[in-house]
């Protein structure tokens, strides 16, 4: 299943953020999309996964207009994560991952063995097993993140769009969240597209960029074709000396304000 | 999946967690032991063994005429005001996404007073001070009141989509406008007709008859079976709006529904008990104590507890200083102010939404 955008146009209120944008998320390759703040990222986001309607233009999951799709349907090819979600403290992990289930659920049918299945594969990818029964107010920040990744991935989708999942947590549990979705994206041929602040990070995890400034998509492509010291000054407003990783072979951005002064 | 029940048969299965099936059963017992002590304490003591015999077997005697038509009524009335009360506020705290949310908060419950006393307004002859048509329409005026309320606020807050923080600041602000409709109702009224709004307000169960009872019980019935079928949906709605959405929920139109749901079980209640506050915001509150916010914990057994709350509040308030009736109100106010309070303390330090 594939998904891309013809001509999308977004905004809030009459103030225009991204302007016709033809993207594709490319099938089995983890795709980072990077911008400045504000830049309209999280929008594009959040419309290829039906959270927001466009002004214009259309995104398309196969062959068939999102926003025409019945949204159960949707779910069960494309999950969505997104910034920061919140849910009561005191529900317990396994309640939590339980939800993902939810598009295939109906009421006579609360827990099939499929699903008890699926949500027990969710727990042990994500290294969960062990404490299902923990409530989420017991759980680090990184545990938390796994928690919301695990239900995503009890949905069972080709499709994983996550809003920023590394947002508020340590250098340590940020890397432990990439390599899982670097690990689902190489085992399991999952579709991933994740909105990034760090483009460090971006540049090693990424199999495809899509770098966004002004409403407009500045750049796309593999990181070491595109990413240069004039992206990341056109792009992010900052001087930059791009180097090559000592570990991973990707470009690396050493960013300074004014070396003069 | 020691902790779990399931059950499966052929397309058919369910899950629950047998912690709470444990502690729904022990609560159920609590509940009709509640009802029996009801049915026993008065002005005059019938033990319980004798209330079941007349309950099950002999319905003759006098003791028999008390349990029936006096002790029996009140305390179904007073049970499904509780149990509606206890399930309209665990639906609309999933729905704000928020624990302190309670009908009243919403205007439900002021709202109902307005219609209450327009009923009163309207019927009073000023010449004598007596109501010029049956008492018993004043619960379908408290109703209208409280139902209005609930829509005013729900279009109010529609905004392409209603988000709970909306839901609430005009919630609040109906509720104001409510009670100052109340204020004016009640300075401008005649005097005889201010202790009978000032009991009603307080929220009484005192005179309640059978007609109460066939009233609320349907109704009751009706809505937590809806309830019971929207649990999945409160689950979902308990996240954040872009995680439901993601999921495949159609978010806008279950927290309509559900609003609807809570707002009808609310109305119901007040339209028979009156402003009885606080049930509807601690009765979810213990269950998540006792559970966890999982709402097929939470649902029934807030109705349960809000309905055992009330129940022993009654006995109280009829008992504590006899042979003054007190309204209910005043007790399950004086047991919920206190431990609102408690909860506003302690969620100070486990601060569980942003805002």
């Amino acid at each position: 299943m594939n998904i891309s955008t013809s001509n999308l146009t977004l905004g809030y209120g009459d103030v225009i953020v991204l302007k016709d944008i033809n993207v594709a998320i490319p099938k089995n390759k983890i795709t980072i999309l990077v911008g400045s703040n504000g830049c309209g990222k999280s929008t594009l986001l959040k419309t290829m996964a039906r959270l927001l309607k466009p002004m214009s233009g259309k995104v398309a999951l196969g062959d068939m207009d999102i926003f025409q799709k019945p949204s159960k349907e949707i779910a069960k090819e494309l999950a969505i994560l997104t910034q920061s979600p919140d849910a009561p403290s005191d529900l317990t992990v396994f309640n939590l991952v339980k939800q993902g289930r939810y598009p295939y659920q109906s009421w006579f049918n609360q827990w099939s063995k499929e699903d008890e299945n699926i949500v027990e594969y969710a727990l042990e990818k994500t290294g969960l097993s062990d404490i299902r029964n923990k409530k989420l107010s017991e759980l680090s920040g990184g545990q938390k993140q796994r928690v919301w990744i695990a239900m995503t991935l009890a949905q069972q989708t080709e499709i994983i769009l996550l809003d920023e999942p590394t947002n508020h947590l340590d250098i340590k549990y940020k890397i432990e969240v990439l390599d899982l979705l670097k690990h689902l994206n190489q085992h399991e041929n999952r579709t991933i597209a994740i909105v990034l602040h760090d483009i460090n990070l971006a540049c090693r995890y990424a199999d495809h960029i899509i770098a966004i400034k002004n409403g407009k998509v500045y750049a796309e492509g593999n990181p070491k074709k595109i990413v240069t010291e004039k992206l990341i000054n056109d792009v992010f407003d900052i001087n930059a000396k791009i180097i090559e990783c000592p570990l991973f072979k990707t470009p690396m951005c050493i960013t300074y304000q004014n070396l003069t002064i | 999946m020691k902790n779990l029940l399931v059950a499966r048969k052929g397309r058919l299965s369910f899950i629950y967690e047998k912690r709470s099936a444990l502690i729904f059963t022990v609560s159920l017992f609590i509940c009709i032991f509640s009802v029996l002590l009801s049915l026993s304490i008065g002005q005059k003591y019938i033990s319980a063994i004798k209330v079941l015999q007349i309950l099950f077997d002999d319905s003759t005697g006098g003791d028999s005429l008390i349990v029936n038509t006096i002790r029996l009524p009140r305390t179904l009335v007073a049970l499904f005001v509780g149990t509606s009360l206890g399930l309209s506020g665990a639906i609309l705290q999933g729905v704000v996404k928020n624990p302190l949310a309670a009908p009243n908060i919403i205007g439900i419950t002021d709202s109902g007073s307005v219609g209450a006393l327009v009923f009163l307004t309207l019927f009073t002859d000023p010449k004598n001070n007596a109501l010029t048509t049956s008492i018993f329409y004043m619960p379908l005026f408290a109703f209208a009141g409280a139902f209005i309320a609930v829509l005013i606020v729900y279009l109010l807050a529609y905004k392409k989509g209603v988000t709970p923080y909306r839901l609430v600041m005009i919630g609040i602000a109906v509720a104001g406008a409510a009670k100052a409709i109340t204020s004016i109702l009640i300075i401008n009224g005649p005097v005889v007709f201010i202790k009978e709004a000032q009991l009603w307000i307080t929220g009484t169960v005192y005179g309640t008859n059978w007609t109460h009872v066939k009233l609320l019980f349907p109704w009751f019935l009706l809505l937590f079976i809806v309830t019971l079928i929207y649990t999945r949906e409160l689950n979902i709605q308990n996240l954040d709006d872009g995680i439901s959405v993601g999921l495949g929920s159609p978010v806008e139109k279950n927290r309509f529904v559900l609003m609807i749901v809570s707002a009808a079980l609310a109305s119901g209640a007040v339209a028979v008990g009156g402003g009885i506050s606080f049930v509807g915001l601690i009765a979810p509150h213990i269950c998540r104590k006792l559970t966890n916010s999982s709402f097929e914990n939470v649902l029934p057994l807030s109705a349960i507890i809000g309905g055992t709350i009330m129940v022993l509040s009654d006995i109280v308030a009829r008992t504590l200083l006899f042979p003054l009736d007190l309204p209910v109100g005043i007790f399950t106010a004086g047991i919920g102010a206190p431990f609102f309070i408690y909860l506003l303390f302690k969620n100070q330090r486990s601060q569980r939404r942003g805002y």
